[in-house]
């Protein structure tokens, strides 16, 4: 009698512990029926045990993409396995939301999610448990680390100031069109360095603040005046780099007293009110004289050097 | 001059096992092979009623035997016993004139029921006489040769699962047992080739005493016919290939583990499986806790999908300190009774 009477102690507690446990426990039968619900899953669904019973999951929650889920319980069943379900394939395979609405990033709870088959006495497999983990917080923490790392890569490879690629993107690029020309030298690319006319007078004029907004607006006018796919950075402080692939030197110099004209007559509003200034370019072209691509580099920098002594506001080619 | 039988199998403890099983009462003299071509050299010279044949093995492989024997016109009764039970690996067997498959590990009843359905021994004769075995097998074990073989029965059991599943033909190698210094392990698990990258899944099991991850990686060019075989519609992306890694890692690792835990007599509890990587170059996969632990007992297994152009890797990692209790429960293995 009293042996009868610890039994069901037992099984007492044992249910009280699946009922209070902080991990989300369904038992379906084969037609998906739920046969369980514990705690964690009537209070973060609303739904009580006693309504739940006896009733489809997929009339419950209709938002649960059914055919998905019953291949995989059937597939549980048919071969005696746990199935997983990861929260980076299904991030809220139940729409719970998140345990700390307050703090949490997360409004939504992040689920991790065992199927595993429950064997019956005679072995066969009648039921199939679902197991819901709460992984919010470990999701949170690889989404935003992830969003960091986006953040770190458009820092290393982007300018701060202008949101222009930088030089290290620029030496990245030239690399990659030099060995490109080294292996086709019909394929021509010229790169051009341009740079802001008596710039050290320019910053004695308008200081550094103002001088970095101008230096935004240079920015917007170069990225509206090339084709997509080619590549404009901020070498330097006021000094630019375009590279155009397929194009011939003629026309990229063509190209920049164009730009020339167009910068010479825009006025670039700051805080400090409209600034005008003009820009010098120097263009080279890809050439099977260069050993490096330092060496293409230096042609472009010389031929801007003769642009600044010719008094500025024009382009020159390089030799 | 008694019956001569064959036991034709790579792993010395299968070898081993079986001819501790063949009925006492049945008056024998065994032989043993370790791969098929040394069983073709055997059976040329000796006069063998019956072969033991394994399926997976080096050099010349169960099916590769069975064929040459069919072009060489041997008479010798041959039964497959194999850890590889995928129903196609069944059949195909028994095309190429196999006259019975056991499933590994055979029972002493499986193999006298064997026996006798095949007329080699009659009704229960419970008259003593010990066969003889040419060859003496009484040499050591390692703790490799043993997690070998169950490494091997386990496969067989995982990959008919995955059969069941997608309606494909395994292939299934020889599983690589190696006690590995960790810096070792990328070269060890050799992926070469730079420009190769890979997707992982892990899945951590422990047991009293015994603790192991198994690590299952995809070469990226695996995608596209496994979203074909899993039936998956759509464009590939990030999201759609951590499912196709998890159904594929449910559908493999867990029955794996589940035949090893039943071979070792033990219950694995398990973690939920974490995507290692996804393209990444091999030395990213595992590359964390460096320190932690030296060394690592690793099984590599490489699966191949017939017909498809589908691998990947399963590797358990078993640590140092799980070596110990893994040696202890394989010893039944090898034990005299």
């Amino acid at each position: 009698m009293s042996n009868a009477v610890d039994e069901m102690l037992e099984l007492h507690w044992l249910f009280d512990m699946i009922q209070t446990i902080d991990v989300g426990l369904v038992v379906l039968n084969t037609d998906f029926e739920v046969e369980l619900w514990n705690g964690f899953m009537e209070n973060h669904s609303g739904i009580t045990s006693s309504s739940a019973k006896g009733k489809s999951l997929f009339s419950m929650f209709e938002d649960i993409p059914a055919d998905w889920l019953k291949n995989k319980l059937n597939n549980v069943r048919s071969l005696r396995t746990p199935f997983y379900i990861s929260w980076e394939q299904m991030p809220h395979l139940f729409p719970f939301t998140s345990y700390r609405p307050i703090t949490s990033l997360a409004d939504k709870m992040y689920q991790n999610v065992t199927l595993r088959p429950v064997s019956h006495v005679d072995g066969s497999i009648k039921h199939l448990c679902m197991v819901i983990y709460d992984v919010s917080d470990i999701a949170t923490s690889k989404v935003s680390l992830s969003s960091v790392n986006v953040k770190l890569d458009y820092v290393k490879r982007n300018d701060m100031v202008t949101g222009l690629k930088n030089r290290t993107s620029l030496e990245l690029a030239m690399a990659k069109h030099f060995l490109a020309f080294q292996g086709d030298s019909k394929i021509n690319n010229s790169l051009i360095l341009m740079e802001i006319d008596d710039l050290r007078q320019f910053h004695l004029e308008h200081g550094y603040s103002v001088g970095d907004e101008v230096f935004e607006k240079v920015a917007e006018l170069l990225g509206e005046s090339v084709r997509v796919g080619d590549f404009v950075s901020r070498f330097t402080s006021g000094m630019f780099a375009i590279l155009l692939p397929n194009v011939t030197q003629t026309k990229t110099e063509q190209y920049c007293q164009g730009l020339a004209k167009r910068v010479a007559s825009t006025k670039f509003g700051t805080s400090k009110g409209d600034i005008k200034l003009t820009m010098s370019f120097g263009v080279a072209q890809t050439s099977s004289a260069d050993k490096t691509v330092e060496d293409w580099l230096s042609r472009a920098d010389n031929a801007l050097f003769t642009a600044q002594t010719k008094g500025g506001n024009c382009a020159e080619g390089a030799v | 001059m008694s019956t001569k039988v064959l036991i034709c199998d790579d792993s010395s403890v299968a070898r081993k096992q079986l001819s501790k099983l063949l009925p006492v009462d049945w008056t024998v003299t065994i032989l043993f092979a370790e791969h098929g071509a040394q069983a073709l050299d055997i059976l040329e010279k000796e006069n063998i009623s019956l072969m033991f044949l394994d399926l997976n093995m080096p050099i010349l492989d169960g099916y590769q035997t069975l064929e040459k024997m069919q072009q060489q016109q041997l008479e010798t009764k041959v039964i497959v016993v194999s850890g590889d039970v995928q129903a196609q690996a069944i059949a195909r067997v028994k095309s190429l004139g196999a006259i019975d498959f056991l499933k590994k590990p055979a029972t002493k009843d499986q193999i006298r029921t064997t026996l006798k359905n095949h007329g080699f021994i009659a009704e229960e004769n419970t008259s003593e006489s010990a066969h003889l075995s040419l060859t003496d097998e009484g040499l050591q074990f390692s703790l490799n040769d043993c997690l070998q073989e169950v490494s091997n029965v386990a496969m067989g059991r995982a990959a008919s699962v995955l059969a069941d599943m997608l309606g494909v033909f395994i292939k299934l190698p020889v599983p690589n047992v190696n006690m590995l210094e960790v810096s070792e392990l990328q070269m060890a698990l050799g992926y070469n080739g730079e420009s190769n990258r890979y997707s992982a899944v892990s899945q951590g099991f422990v047991a009293s005493g015994i603790a192991l991850e198994a690590l299952l990686v995809f070469s990226d060019s695996s995608f596209p016919d496994m979203a074909k075989l899993l039936g998956y519609q759509g464009k590939l992306n990030k999201n759609s290939e951590v499912e196709l890694l998890m159904d594929v890692s449910s559908a493999l690792v867990g029955p794996f583990i589940l035949a090893l835990a039943r071979q070792l007599n033990i219950d694995f509890s398990d973690s939920h499986p974490v995507v290692l990587g996804q393209h990444v170059k091999n030395d990213h996969l595992i590359n964390a806790k460096k320190a932690a632990w030296k060394k690592t007992l690793a099984v590599e297994i490489t699966y191949e999908v017939e017909n498809y152009q589908v691998s990947c890797d399963l590797i358990l990692l078993f640590t140092e300190e799980s070596v110990a209790t893994l040696e202890n429960l394989l010893s039944y293995l090898t034990e005299d009774e």
